[in-house]
């Protein structure tokens, strides 16, 4: 058996940066600075000026990191590929995580395109195996057209779904 | 079980069964034939387990004359049957458009939706099916056709009124309780009115599922129709049954019924139940639905197959007793003396004051002694009795006390296989058998963990046990040579014991009032508990990969043992955390339909080794 381990190559599509920016961007705006804004008296109240700005600062801070400099990151992180026996993904940040899906235990595979992809040219594909409910692997950036060439590649396996 | 190893070779020259058993005619020879056997067996003895025992017999006779049959008749077979199909479904559609005699229409739309539920289930219908219900075909007694719309028995009324009042109870228990206790002497009328009305409702909800449930085989799938507003068809695939479950309560015992459910893949409302139907109908239904299933030639052997294992009384007891741990009985007086305190302060410090120590321990004494009786009666209505059959196919498993369940499971469709050695149990030289297929079922309102469960094995037996139920994998992963996690996995294991002693320190600093010398004893003392218990539980660990199987072990005071076909992997990842990447270590996971099992901690670099040897079998499987 050879020892070699082969790490995944391939990246998303860099545009995915945009996407995530913007989504995150938008939560900012809308959920995490009107909670700051309201819990900053609360927490004013309970304890004092110091820790209120402390916390909500640490708070805001850590949203912000995420909203800018995180999907960068991840994007950089980010590799999959597609051999000719699986799949392969590499993510995360600080939690890392790898899997491997063999293709004849591909049950169905999902393309999706939220409002900010569409603008973008992008699509996400959600493969599913009978191992349960949520998909055991995502690729969230993929121009449209390979998103879809993969989709009608994978889907022509046939396979035995060990169940 | 050398009786196992000569049913699964086949016969040459011969058909498949599931090509023959297609044949109409031939399935009224095998009625007929099923039919008289079964009137014979029936007159003189009707317990749970000779009629179980006949169906064994009735199974072996039937698929035997099957195989009798010579194969160059298949074609005249095919045409005559082409014929009658056709004529059979033009006396269904006359059925179905003439037949308007249940007439609810006008119930309230609420009445319907509990056993809707699972609406994404729900199919769109024939037009020829939602115009009206088919008829219930009253089968005569004489020969039940399975190919024909088939209803619950009658008395299912009675059997199903009281769960169902237990459901409606379920639902509305505020709105009852509310009425119940909250209303004054002025509001009886009302409350009554309003009693009445929930009684009234669960009545209606049994008597609309009598009347509206249907059910037939047709190509050897089962189709169940149910719904009166909500209308819902559902088609059972034999070959996606993962288990299927007998159960005889006492009322079903009374009328001589049973309840038959079929469990498939995925969430447990895809399942089929049919909660009341006669014993020939059920086992016929079962047969007809396993004979369809089986793909290669079946021959089974004349006299029903002898239990593989039997538990005594004794056993179970003893299974129930071990169940209990002290733990529960901690959490438990913890929180009694908790709801003590906060219900009456005084009475609490009056009664902490008075506590010596011997009454401490009479107490303890006597709540281990109400938990273990608790436990024990609840082992012995569930597996009293317990018996457990191993043929080519299947596994069947019959217990019960009051209620009598038979579990059958095929052999393949078992996905991981878990032997869990509590630490009293193990001391006894006993373990559990959970056999686990990718079905999730729900039993008495929880995810039930297993399909499949011996509750009492002894140790030395389990390796014969785990070869009659695994053969492939089960004789080269016993005896594999294991692997270790990697050292500094003991600083992750310590968190799972040091958390709850942190708490139990905290209640013990909080409530207890001790002095700062005795804290410092006790919590010395419980870092010294935390540190052997963690170092015991890591050299529980162990992993082991062979082509065929994979193994996992861990756990000290709940040794628990994995074992899964390496067929049967749906996928694997391997994650990491910053803690994680700061020792090293890599987590390992092993997803199959329906569980996932987790390897020890073991090096980056194993870690990706294991994966790649994972991936490398898929190769093959191209």
């Amino acid at each position: 058996m050879s020892s070699s381990i082969y790490t995944p190559q391939s990246q998303l599509d860099p545009n995915i940066t945009y996407a995530w920016r913007f989504g995150r961007f938008f939560r900012l705006a809308l959920v995490t600075t009107p909670f700051t804004a309201l819990s900053f008296p609360l927490l004013m109240w309970m304890f004092n000026y110091k820790v209120a700005s402390l916390l909500c600062g640490i708070y805001l801070t850590y949203h912000i990191i995420w909203a800018l400099l995180w999907p960068t990151l991840e994007y950089h992180f980010f590799r999959y590929d597609i051999r000719n026996h699986d799949f392969l993904v590499q993510q995360g940040v600080l939690f890392r995580r790898s899997s491997a899906i063999p293709l004849h235990r591909i049950q169905h595979i999902d393309t999706h395109q939220g409002p900010i992809d569409r603008l973008l040219g992008l699509s996400t594909l959600m493969l599913y195996t009978a191992s349960g409910v949520t998909p055991d692997g995502i690729i969230p950036g993929l121009a449209q057209e390979d998103a879809q060439h993969l989709r009608d590649v994978l889907s022509k396996r046939e396979g035995d779904d060990g169940v | 079980m050398s009786s196992s190893n000569d049913t699964s070779s086949s016969k040459p020259g011969e058909k498949p069964l599931k090509e023959l058993s297609k044949q109409a005619p031939i399935e009224q020879v095998q009625q007929e034939t099923r039919q008289e056997t079964i009137q014979k067996t029936s007159d003189h003895d009707d317990s749970f387990e000779t009629i179980l025992e006949n169906a064994r017999h009735l199974k072996s006779a039937t698929l035997n004359d099957n195989l009798n049959i010579d194969v160059t008749e298949e074609k005249e077979v095919r045409e005559t049957k082409q014929d009658k199909e056709e004529e059979e479904e033009e006396e269904d559609r006359d059925l179905y458009t003439d037949d308007q005699s249940i007439g609810l229409e006008d119930l309230p739309t609420e009445i319907d939706e509990h056993w809707n539920h699972s609406s994404t289930e729900t199919m769109e219908l024939d037009e020829q099916y939602t115009t009206s219900l088919p008829s219930p075909s009253f089968k005569d007694e004489e020969q039940p056709n399975l190919e024909e719309w088939g209803q619950l028995h009658p008395y299912s009324l009675l059997i199903n009124l009281l769960p169902q009042m237990g459901r409606t109870l379920q639902n509305a228990w505020p709105l009852l309780l509310f009425i119940v206790v909250g209303g004054n002497q002025a509001h009886q009328v009302i409350d009554s009115i309003f009693v009445l009305f929930f009684v009234a409702l669960s009545v209606i909800r049994t008597l609309i599922h009598f009347l509206t449930l249907r059910y037939r085989v047709q190509d050897g799938k089962l189709i169940l129709k149910m719904g009166l507003i909500f209308r819902q068809a559902r088609t059972l695939d034999p070959a996606r049954i993962q288990n299927i479950e007998i159960t005889q309560n006492l009322l079903h015992k009374y009328f001589d019924l049973v309840e038959l459910k079929l469990e498939t893949a995925g969430d447990a409302s895809t399942k089929g139940l049919l909660s009341a139907l006669s014993l020939e109908d059920a086992t016929q239904l079962k047969k007809s639905l396993q004979k369809s299933k089986r793909q290669q030639q079946y021959q089974d052997t004349d006299h029903p197959t002898e239990a593989v294992l039997s538990l005594s009384w004794g056993e179970v007891l003893l299974f129930g007793l071990s169940r209990r741990t002290v733990g529960t009985v901690v959490v438990l007086s913890a929180i009694a003396s908790e709801a003590l305190s906060v219900m009456n302060p005084n009475d609490a410090q009056q009664m902490a004051s008075s506590l010596t120590l011997p009454l401490f321990i009479g107490l303890m004494s006597i709540s281990f002694a109400f938990s273990w009786i608790w436990s024990s009666i609840q082992a012995t209505l569930r597996y009293h009795k317990l018996k457990l059959h191993i043929d080519s196919e299947e596994i069947n498993i019959v217990s019960g006390l009051i209620t009598k369940r038979s579990v059958e499971i095929p052999r393949h469709k078992i996905q991981t296989i878990e032997w869990f050695e509590p630490w009293l149990r193990r001391q006894m030289g006993f373990g559990t058998l959970y056999l686990e297929t990718a079905a999730l079922g729900m039993s008495d309102g929880e995810v039930r963990r297993s399909e499949g469960v011996i509750p009492m094995v002894e140790r030395q037996y389990f390796a014969d046990l785990l070869e009659t139920i695994a053969p492939t994998s089960a004789s080269e992963i016993l005896t594999a040579k294991t692997y270790t996690p990697h050292s500094k996995a003991r600083l992750i294991i310590v968190f799972g014991y040091l958390v709850p002693a942190i708490f139990a320190l905290a209640f013990a600093w909080w409530s207890l009032e001790l002095s700062p010398v005795y804290f410092s004893i006790v919590a010395v003392l419980s870092a010294v508990v935390v540190i052997g218990l963690t170092e015991l539980d890591f050299q529980m660990q162990q992993w082991s990969i062979t082509p065929n199987a994979i193994l996992s072990r861990s756990g000290y005071l709940n040794k628990r043992t994995w074992l899964l076909d390496r067929e049967k992997i749906q996928c694997v990842y391997r994650t990491e955390d910053p803690l994680l990447k700061m020792l090293g270590l890599s987590q390992v996971v092993l997803q199959v339909a329906g569980s996932a099992v987790y390897l020890p901690l073991i090096t980056e670099h194993q870690a990706q080794q294991v994966l790649h040897d994972l991936t490398e079998d898929w190769t093959e499987q191209q």
